[in-house]
């Protein structure tokens, strides 16, 4: 499903990533890795927001090659995202909705999945941090993305959210998507079957 | 006291210079680069002998050095409010006095500019007898320091009140394509810096086509334009900082490079209606359908260029200002030169070419 082939990263002359080569199969998969090991940085890499070396592709897609059809098969929820505060979260969701051309259905699915109807019609200004990772997460699950990535999905969500996230991944993976998730909490092993724990270290990444 | 005055300097003083870099190489541009050098004497001393003698003159830059005032103030708060820079209510701990005292320091600093040349015009005032103006002036200079002073000391320390004073910003109750994002965000948060590029953008064009004859080409409007397009670097310049800032994420969305420059060129078309609706008045008697289409395309083309030098220039405001001055000089010299509609065809295509080349190959220094 994700292929990564000689991806390099630097900062400043400073290499930060160097992964040979990285195959990851439909699934869900979890991002480990100390602080600045490089994991949101991979995760912006694999999104296609920041340039790097190599060769990433999405079955058989690559970014490189197709930019646009492989932007067509992810989505991207931020640790800490950040949006222009005087749009209405129902705007922001309109405007993804319409990018990646989704049904009205999906939109109210996921603005009622996260129960966020309550505030979406406010500005995004006047949302708390947790309210504004809820609109990411379900900017994240709209429309039909094959590989879904989420970075730090479980900071700042409300204990109740949780339960909601498990089960919206755990729909969305039946339905043949993929997730790639940076956590430094574990998950419950009742709640998600993880596919593969992915290690970052030392510039590079280890499938354990 | 050493520590908050260093601290003053690095985060606001010194930010506040290289984000509006772009207004004072213009500013400046326009007050020194225009004439010639054996002229720039006579040409100030005319200037503040004009602002002295004439009450409405003299309004007028009284008008101007208060949207600076604004301007100056907005910054600092809207700098304060960041979460970035929340470490400032530490000086909340400071007596009234003395945080107005600081900020009295970081008011002048930013206001030096405007104080070296209130300088020279009291000079010349006192040494011709306008005692009136220079007393007005010095009143005027000394009262907005001192009433911005106030202002932000206020805010730091009665932050627990509710804000009372807003400025009404344009709400577009409709869901907004891309292209209004940027303009939505032009007009919440950057009211003064539009207000200041559209006054003198509209009124140099106003002037000159007052003063248009029937036979001149379209080398005359595409001057004036080029002076008010320079003013909008400022503008486009924040455009790029807010789409690092707050639009990076769209960078996942499935976008071609055509479709998304084509919404910029929309969004630069937008910015530029009230020019080209003043120059649409002229049409059949002193500019042609046709000169009209040249200068609207020429303008576009000329913001598209600044907005993609700008994933080279956004992290250093000396390179874009030295980028701005080169680019004003040759386009003015290919506008003398009668090549407005290849200059709007070349910039345009260019532009879309760097873009093309440059939009997903460029990391803001603020996601690294």
């Amino acid at each position: 499903m994700l292929s990564l082939q000689q991806v390099k990263k630097s900062y400043s002359g400073q290499l930060i990533l160097n992964i040979s080569e990285l195959n990851l199969p439909t699934g869900i998969h979890w991002l480990r890795g100390k602080n600045g090991s490089g994991k949101t940085t991979l995760m912006k890499i694999i999104s296609g927001q920041i340039p790097f070396e190599g060769s990433i592709a999405i079955n058989d897609i690559n970014l490189m090659d197709n930019p646009v059809s492989y932007r067509k098969q992810i989505s991207y929820a931020e640790a800490e995202p950040l949006y222009p505060g005087f749009l209405t979260g129902s705007e922001l969701l309109r405007f993804v909705q319409k990018v990646r051309k989704a049904s009205n259905q999906d939109r109210e699915k996921v603005v009622n999945d996260w129960n966020i109807s309550g505030f979406i019609d406010n500005r995004v200004e006047t949302y708390s941090s947790g309210m504004v990772k809820k609109l990411s997460l379900a900017i994240a699950f709209l429309g039909q993305p094959k590989l879904i990535l989420l970075d730090e999905p479980l900071i700042t969500l409300e204990d109740s959210a949780l339960p909601i996230l498990f089960q919206l991944v755990r729909d969305r993976v039946q339905q043949g998507a993929s997730f790639l998730i940076t956590s430094h909490q574990a998950f419950p092993a009742s709640e998600l079957r993880l596919t593969t724990k992915v290690m970052v270290e030392n510039q590079t990444v280890k499938v354990e | 006291m050493k520590p908050v005055y260093q601290i003053i300097q690095r985060s606001l003083i010194v930010p506040f210079y290289q984000q509006h870099a772009g207004l004072f190489f213009f500013v400046f541009y326009v007050m020194f680069g225009l004439v010639e050098s054996s002229q720039l004497l006579n040409y100030h001393r005319s200037l503040i002998y004009g602002m002295l003698s004439s009450t409405l003159f003299l309004l007028i830059v009284l008008a101007i050095w208060l949207l600076y005032f604004l301007k100056c103030f907005l910054f600092i708060r809207q700098k304060c409010k960041s979460p970035q820079y929340h470490f400032i209510y530490e000086m909340g701990r400071f007596s009234s006095s003395r945080l107005s005292y600081y900020f009295f320091f970081l008011n002048l600093m930013i206001f030096i500019p405007v104080m070296i040349y209130t300088i020279a015009i009291l000079v010349v005032a006192i040494k011709s007898g306008f005692y009136t103006p220079a007393v007005i002036i010095l009143l005027f200079q000394v009262g907005g320091l001192w009433l911005c002073s106030w202002a932000s000391s206020q805010q730091i320390q009665n932050r627990h009140l509710l804000n009372r004073f807003t400025i009404p910003s344009l709400t577009i109750p409709v869901n907004r394509p891309l292209a209004l994002f940027y303009i939505s965000h032009l007009s919440k948060n950057q009211r003064i810096g539009v207000l200041l590029s559209k006054v003198f953008s509209i009124l140099s064009i106003y002037i000159v086509v007052q003063a248009m004859d029937a036979r001149d080409d379209v080398r005359i409007p595409a001057l004036v334009l080029l002076f008010g397009l320079i003013a909008h670097g400022f503008l486009i310049f924040e455009m790029k900082r807010f789409e690092d800032e707050r639009l990076y994420w769209m960078r996942a969305l499935p976008y071609s490079t055509r479709s998304l420059y084509l919404r910029y060129l929309f969004v630069f078309a937008i910015i530029l209606t009230p020019e080209m609706i003043l120059f649409a008045s002229t049409i059949g008697n002193k500019m042609t359908l046709l000169n009209w289409i040249e200068l609207y395309a020429f303008g576009i083309g000329f913001l598209a260029f600044i907005y993609v030098r700008l994933f080279k220039f956004i992290e250093n405001t000396d390179r874009y200002m030295q980028f701005m001055l080169w680019v004003f000089l040759g386009t003015f010299f290919l506008i003398v030169c009668n090549l407005v509609p290849s200059l709007a065809i070349v910039s345009i295509t260019g532009s879309f070419f760097i873009f093309h080349k440059r939009y997903y190959f460029y990391e803001s220094q603020a996601q690294a």
